[in-house]
């Protein structure tokens, strides 16, 4: 596996759709004043930066 | 605080509330009423897609289905109540279903979109009676003084309404049954209108600012019929639908419908399919041909969705009811921009209104407690006590703003941009608590960009970015480039249209001087104002930003002008009479500027029935493969057989030269040449060239020897080019 798999859509659709629910679980979290909304802070932070650094690679990969 | 009207448990929170009227309770006996016909109507519709009945009310009952059923069933399901508000969230919410649903069927389902219509209509149906059995069976909370605080309407004020409507809906109809249609000249429908239309104009306006002075919810009986009268205008007077970009999305959604794939690589739209697969599902499941039905009265429909939103959203701040009524009629007097065509642009602008409006409505978070005091101070906001919504309630509505957002994306370039702008700046100034949700929008399109619209952005790259922050070019595509005309009627059309955006702004801009000065700034209004100017500096897109810039500042100006000029008091005073009197005048006055900018094209834009009979002559004709060539894109085109039949501009040059140059396209291809009256008009009035024009160039082709005549209708013509 080499790291151009990364930027494929079978690694990048289900990343995206994990960063999408853990921000829209966030929000739910927030409003409700859940006591892990911490935990649901940090699990989206890193699954959105994660997935927004595969998409500056992608950009870079297909341009260059 | 204003007490709340309707009796609840004692447990219960009150509702959140809008000038003392619970926002979830202004229909309280019609929910069951409309639980029960949405039960029907899914019924109904699960029924003749079973059997695929042909009966003529396929088609309209099933598109009542899909605009309104799924999105209340949903609704309701959570326990939404029967409100204005609900009933525009479950139109958005029903359209979003339909565009995720169609979208999902392309791209995973292998377009089977037969088991998926039965199993929406059959899930609506079983969803909806259940709804309808489980809140029938309960004790429906009655408003115990459903006006208690609006003053008692006078019957006569209803009759002005009723009669106004009446008298001038009738001269409108007769007006535009006595206008000769054909050749509406340079300056478009203004010139050619019956003066018995203009005199039902005035008669509505006149019912609309007196019933509107007395503080009468009847005034919105006047504001439909300006809007069906200004924005219906085309659709009842021409022989055709208008505007050749709605025929094109209709093909779009007509090689969805036959095919079930998408054609990225031949045209960029593709990358945002979402409006076009909900229309080919939606094709399918009213078993047309096509949906060109729908392209008539689509502005129609659009404009009155997003009149009610405007209303809804002058509500929300503090605008009286009258000065509510008057942001939505000025909204439709002022929407001269045409963007409201059947095109995705046009649906995502409604689902980026039903979103910004549903979160100042449930999720809003009083400026001046948050972090950024200074900033509130500053910017001296008007105190917000509004109450939002809290627990599953809120979740539900939370989850369906995030399904507007998805359909969004997924169906149009450009509104994310704009959702963004506008959310992340209601979140710096504390105007709603859903902070996610500037970054989820992002996170969503960029997702999207990058891994289903890839196909577009790695062709287009320097044309996307190419013209960041240039803004003299920004100019000139976005406004110079498009009042190039020296045609002197043409020119009173641009200058219209200018007019009519300079005068939007710059009495939104006082508006706004005049509230901070007396520190009540509608901040999230000014935020949705300022939101969309940033895209002006990013993208000329073509040269249209200017135009979407103008339509998603719109709503917000025109609401903002209604605070400046509506007087606010209910008491009639002389100074409140005058002002409704100059209210009236302006609305007139501005009635025929209005139809001269937003119909000042109809010349080139509508089509005679001999430029759509030419149309189907070329596909009766043109094989799979063959190629047309046009002198300009204004003609019906592109709705059928998209991608067997391709389109492209006539190559410049004399009569010999362009037939060179289609020569060699002959090799590949049959190749076709198609002039219609539309192209003669638009060469005509928009680039000033001769008025024979089109004709020259006919004879001068003709007189090549290659070309062979196939139809001649009117003054457009259709040639096949022969081997030589």
């Amino acid at each position: 596996m080499s790291w151009r798999d990364l930027l494929s859509l079978e690694v990048g659709i289900p990343l995206a759709i994990i960063a999408v629910a853990l921000l829209i679980a966030l929000e739910v979290a927030r409003m409700t004043r859940h006591r892990h909304v911490a935990a649901v802070h940090t699990a989206a932070t890193i699954a959105t930066l994660v997935l927004l650094v595969l998409i500056v690679a992608r950009f870079v990969d297909k341009l260059v | 605080m204003t007490p709340t009207l309707v009796r609840r448990g004692e447990l219960s929170p009150p509702p959140p509330q809008v000038h003392g009227r619970p926002i979830g309770a202004d229909l309280p006996d019609a929910a069951i009423v409309i639980d029960a016909t949405c039960a029907l109507l899914s019924a109904c519709t699960f029924a003749i897609l079973v059997v695929q009945s042909d009966v003529s009310v396929r088609a309209p009952l099933t598109l009542l289905f899909v605009l309104f059923v799924p999105g209340w069933t949903l609704a309701r399901l959570f326990g939404a109540p029967a409100s204005v508000l609900s009933a525009i969230g479950s139109v958005a919410l029903s359209i979003a279903v339909l565009t995720i649903l169609g979208q999902s069927l392309v791209l995973f389902g292998g377009w089977k979109w037969y088991p998926a219509g039965l199993v929406l209509t059959g899930g609506c149906w079983l969803a909806g009676s259940w709804s309808a059995l489980r809140h029938a069976a309960r004790d429906v909370p009655r408003p115990v003084a459903p006006l208690a605080f609006s003053p008692a309407v006078p019957d006569w004020i209803i009759s002005v309404s009723v009669n106004s409507v009446l008298i001038g809906n009738a001269l409108v109809a007769l007006g535009i049954n006595r206008t000769v249609d054909g050749n509406f000249g340079v300056l478009g429908l203004v010139n050619v209108l019956s003066p018995l239309f203009w005199m039902g104009l005035i008669l509505l306006v006149i019912g609309l600012v007196i019933v509107c002075a007395h503080g009468s919810r009847w005034a919105w009986l006047n504001v439909a019929a300006l809007v069906t009268a200004l924005h219906g205008l085309p659709g009842m007077l021409e022989p055709n639908p208008r505007f050749n970009v709605a025929w094109v999305h209709t093909g779009f959604a007509d090689h969805i419908a036959t095919e079930g794939t998408l054609l990225r690589f031949v045209d960029a739209r593709f990358s945002w399919a979402g409006f076009f697969a909900g229309g080919g599902l939606l094709q399918r499941l009213t078993g047309t041909d096509s949906l060109l039905w729908l392209v008539r009265y689509a502005p129609l429909f659009y404009n009155g969705a997003a009149v009610i939103l405007v209303g809804l959203l002058a509500r929300r701040f503090r605008a009286t009811e009258p000065q509510a009524v008057i942001a939505a009629a000025l909204f439709g007097c002022l929407n001269w921009i045409g963007q409201d065509y059947f095109a995705p642009q046009a649906t995502a602008f409604l689902l980026y209104l039903t979103i910004v409006t549903v979160v100042l409505y449930a999720f809003p978070a009083a400026p001046g407690r948050g972090r950024r005091r200074w900033l509130t101070t500053l910017l001296r906001a008007a105190p917000d006590n509004h109450r939002g919504l809290d627990g599953r309630a809120a979740v539900a509505v939370l989850a369906a703003c995030y399904l507007l957002v998805v359909a969004m994306v997924i169906s149009h370039q450009l509104t994310p941009g704009i959702l963004v702008s506008a959310t992340l700046l209601l979140v710096i100034v504390n105007s709603t608590r859903l902070r996610v949700l500037p970054i989820f929008v992002a996170v969503v399109f960029l997702a999207w960009l990058s891994y289903a619209a890839d196909v577009y952005w790695i062709g287009h790259f320097d044309d996307l970015t190419g013209s960041v922050g240039e803004v003299g070019s920004l100019v000139t595509q976005n406004v110079s480039a498009r009042t190039t005309s020296i045609e002197p009627g043409r020119q009173i059309v641009l200058r219209a249209r200018i007019g009519l955006a300079l005068l939007t702004w710059g009495l939104a801009s006082i508006s706004i001087a005049v509230h901070w000065i007396r520190r009540r700034t509608p901040i999230a209004l000014v935020c949705l104002f300022v939101a969309p100017f940033p895209m002006l500096v990013l993208q000329p897109y073509g040269g249209e930003m200017a135009l979407r810039v103008c339509y998603f500042t719109l709503p917000p100006a025109a609401i903002m002008i209604s605070l400046l000029v509506v007087p606010g008091a209910r008491t009639q005073t002389r100074a409140s009479t005058g002002s409704w009197v100059l209210c009236g005048a302006a609305i007139a006055l501005l009635t025929p500027v209005f139809v001269a900018a937003r119909f000042g094209n109809e010349s080139f834009e509508s089509f005679s029935n001999a430029d759509v009979a030419l149309s189907r002559r070329l596909y009766d004709v043109a094989p799979d493969g063959a190629t047309v060539f046009f002198a300009f894109a204004q003609s019906v085109q592109s709705y059928d057989r998209f991608g067997d039949v391709r389109f492209r501009g006539l190559p410049g040059g004399t009569a010999d030269e362009i037939t060179d140059q289609l020569t060699d396209r002959l090799q590949k291809s049959p190749v076709f040449v198609l002039l219609s009256q539309s192209q003669e008009a638009y060469g005509t009035y928009s680039l000033s060239r001769s008025k024979d024009w089109m004709q020259d160039l006919i004879s001068e082709l003709i007189a090549t020897g290659r070309y062979r005549v196939i139809a001649e209708l009117g003054r457009g013509v259709l040639l096949q080019l022969e081997q030589a």
